[in-house]
């Protein structure tokens, strides 16, 4: 492990061009791995015999869902080593996650009730995973809101920091609540150790949209955090001469 | 400590008496949330008793927020929160006592209260009392929870809403813990399981909010 | 008796992309007073808030002793006392609670009644402090600096809403302190300061 190396990422110059070299490398693989598992999903995959192809959509529940919970836990990575390491580049990232998480888990929340009308009769239940995923949309919300209502950046970034990392004790609760109480949501479809119980023609499809929506993610996030460096270190001459390289070349 | 124990303390103490209208309205503004419901819903005994627990912690949370604004506000502005953070002292210590002198001022008359709500909801005896003690071990949580987000959100405008949405999301656990040994009571079941999870988070809010709420504080003072 | 010792390397502060003061660096002795001079808004309060730790420098660093002043095996904050805009006085409570309440005072009792006469707040201890006049909370809070025992005195703008008498008294209060080993960090409105300074720090300069 090159310690070296995870340091420099730290320095905003070095993380903004490694960001911007990687975004669309990204993206691009982002865009190839969704393409085929959405191929593989919609017409390769057999139906299901219980709900007939309306299970489809599972393709874009579950990886929106297992992102919205990665990227809180990213942002609470990122808000670690911010406070612990005072780094600007780790409060960009963290800020940047928070919007694209927010989106991921209304994203699978709004599948989630698209699928339940047609399998469960009704759009919303009251059970014990969508509550806490509810929950997880609310935290989002609280420490965009919070990150926003004070107006000293570093304290802002500070306090949003704080918040998200005592936030990080409902991620457990969401991803175990289908099994601590017996409601309506079904269990894990996938886990680390016990054999899938889901048919192998439905599951490389999910584990390629899985994959493509997390490089996704991370495509988006390389390019917010960019952005965010950019505005926090405008003053800067590093800056500067970036934007008078590109008026050069243009 | 014991020194520091009884400065803290007595001096919260003697401000918050001082100041009984605050802790006053926080009494009346859960005995009126409580009353809302029978109120507005209408004298259906079975309806009443499924939602007193919710109701109840409910009414207990939303006391609590209200009169928190005051716990950190005006040590801020008048300077004596600073000199604590500048004290030799442990800062999380002076929180703790701070927290705790809060909880006995203004969360201790709710309890009083509660029981005789709950009577009023058609609650048998023996509930009365779960009631009471669900109130008691759920009610550190969210003080302490509550403690956390006031001082986050001490320099902003319109922190009550805010802070709402930051205590809600954290101390849901407890409020779902406490209806359930509230309903399971009522119901006639044994309600220790839920109990047994709501001391468990009020100690590990108890031990841990302290610290970071600290942590917070040093923060928003800068 | 150990010889105590302020120092600070190049201590920088930015907010928000400003930048409010960089390149403080002084080394404070005991009987030393240290001045801050600058017009309003210039950061005095920022750099004494800084020096107590209330805010976090963004370069620079603090020492007490040789320890930083930040870390946990530094007893800075034993030595420290501070005054800054807010009085630190609880309104409910009367000039005699907040003293009696406040932790760290090792004067005696006589010596506190001295200190309290000398600002001819006697009369006035035990009125609720919400009642008294803004000179006469200040009063009351440089009271409970003078009765800190403490050596390091970071005090911003002392001088501000005192009567003459009151001035007076804490010129012959401030020169006894420094006179017995203490240190005084204070800020300055004006270009002729009231207490002569050993070392002088203008934010204004460019």
């Amino acid at each position: 492990m090159n310690l070296r190396k995870i340091y420099k990422l730290g320095s905003p110059p070095y993380f903004f061009k490694l960001a911007i070299l990687l975004e669309p490398w990204f993206l691009g693989c982002a865009l190839l791995l969704i393409s085929i598992g959405m191929y593989g999903g919609l017409f390769i995959a057999p139906p299901d015999y219980q709900m007939g192809d309306a299970y489809r959509i599972i393709y874009f529940h579950v990886p929106s869902a297992y992102l919205s919970m990665m990227a809180y836990v990213a942002m609470a990575m990122g808000s670690v080593v911010g406070l612990v390491w005072r780094s600007n580049v780790a409060f960009s990232f963290a800020n940047s996650c928070a919007p694209v998480g927010a989106s991921f888990t209304f994203l699978a929340l709004i599948t989630g009730m698209l699928w339940g009308k047609p399998m469960w009769g009704s759009a919303w239940v009251w059970d014990a995973r969508l509550t806490s995923e509810l929950i997880l949309l609310f935290l989002y919300l609280a420490y965009i809101l919070l990150y926003l209502s004070i107006p000293d950046r570093s304290k802002a970034d500070r306090s949003a920091s704080l918040f998200a990392i005592v936030g990080l004790v409902n991620i457990p609760i969401i991803h175990y609540s289908v099994v601590w109480w017996n409601t309506l949501h079904q269990a894990s479809t996938l886990s680390r150790l016990a054999k899938p119980a889901i048919a192998s023609e439905m599951l490389w499809p999910l584990m390629i949209m899985i994959l493509g929506f997390s490089l996704f993610f991370f495509g988006i996030i390389m390019r917010r955090t960019a952005a965010e460096i950019m505005n926090r270190e405008k003053k800067t001459r590093w800056i500067g001469s970036i934007f008078s390289e590109e008026n050069d070349n243009v | 400590m014991i020194d520091v124990f009884r400065i803290i303390f007595l001096r919260d103490l003697k401000v918050s008496l001082r100041r009984w209208s605050d802790v006053f309205i926080s009494l009346i503004f859960f005995i009126l949330v409580c009353l809302i419901f029978p109120l507005t819903a209408g004298d259906d005994q079975i309806l009443l008793l499924k939602i007193i627990g919710p109701v109840m912690l409910i009414s207990a949370l939303l006391a609590t927020l209200l009169s928190m604004q005051s716990l950190f506000k005006p040590d801020v502005s008048n300077g004596s929160l600073e000199q604590l953070v500048i004290s030799s002292n442990s800062l999380a210590y002076v929180v703790c006592i701070k927290i705790f002198c809060f909880w006995l001022v203004t969360v201790l008359p709710l309890l009083f209260v509660s029981g005789f709500i709950a009577a009023s909801y058609y609650v048998d005896q023996q509930s009365i009392l779960i009631v009471i003690l669900t109130l008691l071990v759920s009610t550190p949580t969210f003080v302490n929870i509550a403690a956390l987000a006031a001082a986050l959100t001490v320099g902003v405008r319109h922190s009550g809403a805010l802070m709402a949405l930051i205590i809600i999301p954290l101390t849901l656990p407890a409020m779902i813990f406490g209806s359930k040994a509230i309903e399971y009571s009522i119901l006639g079941f044994d309600p220790t399981a839920p109990l047994y999870f709501l001391i468990g988070m009020m100690i590990f809010t108890s031990t841990l909010g302290p610290f970071v709420t600290a942590a917070a504080i040093r923060i928003s003072i800068d | 008796m150990i010889k105590h010792n302020l120092k600070s390397e190049c201590l920088e502060l930015f907010r928000n992309d400003d930048l409010i003061f960089s390149d403080v660096s002084f080394d404070l002795s005991p009987g030393q007073h240290l001045i801050v001079n600058g017009s309003n808004g210039s950061g005095k309060t920022s750099l004494l808030r800084t020096i107590c730790g209330l805010t976090v420098p963004s370069g620079g660093l603090l020492y007490w002793d040789g320890i930083e002043s930040q870390t946990i095996d530094s007893n800075f904050y034993s030595y420290l006392a501070y005054l800054g805009h807010k009085n630190g006085l609880l309104a409910e409570l009367t000039g005699k609670e907040n003293l009696e309440y406040t932790l760290g005072i090792s004067a005696t009792e006589k010596d506190q009644y001295r200190i309290i006469e000398g600002f001819n707040l006697t009369e006035f201890m035990d009125q609720l402090v919400v009642k008294l006049s803004h000179g006469q909370q200040r009063k009351i809070a440089l009271s409970k600096i003078v009765q800190s025992g403490k050596i390091l005195w970071i005090l911003d703008e002392p001088f501000a809403n005192l009567d003459g008498k009151g001035t007076a008294f804490l010129i012959s209060e401030i020169q006894s302190h420094l006179n017995q080993g203490g240190m005084l960090i204070s800020t300055e409105n004006t270009d002729q300061p009231i207490i002569d300074s050993d070392i002088n720090f203008n934010l204004d300069a460019p």
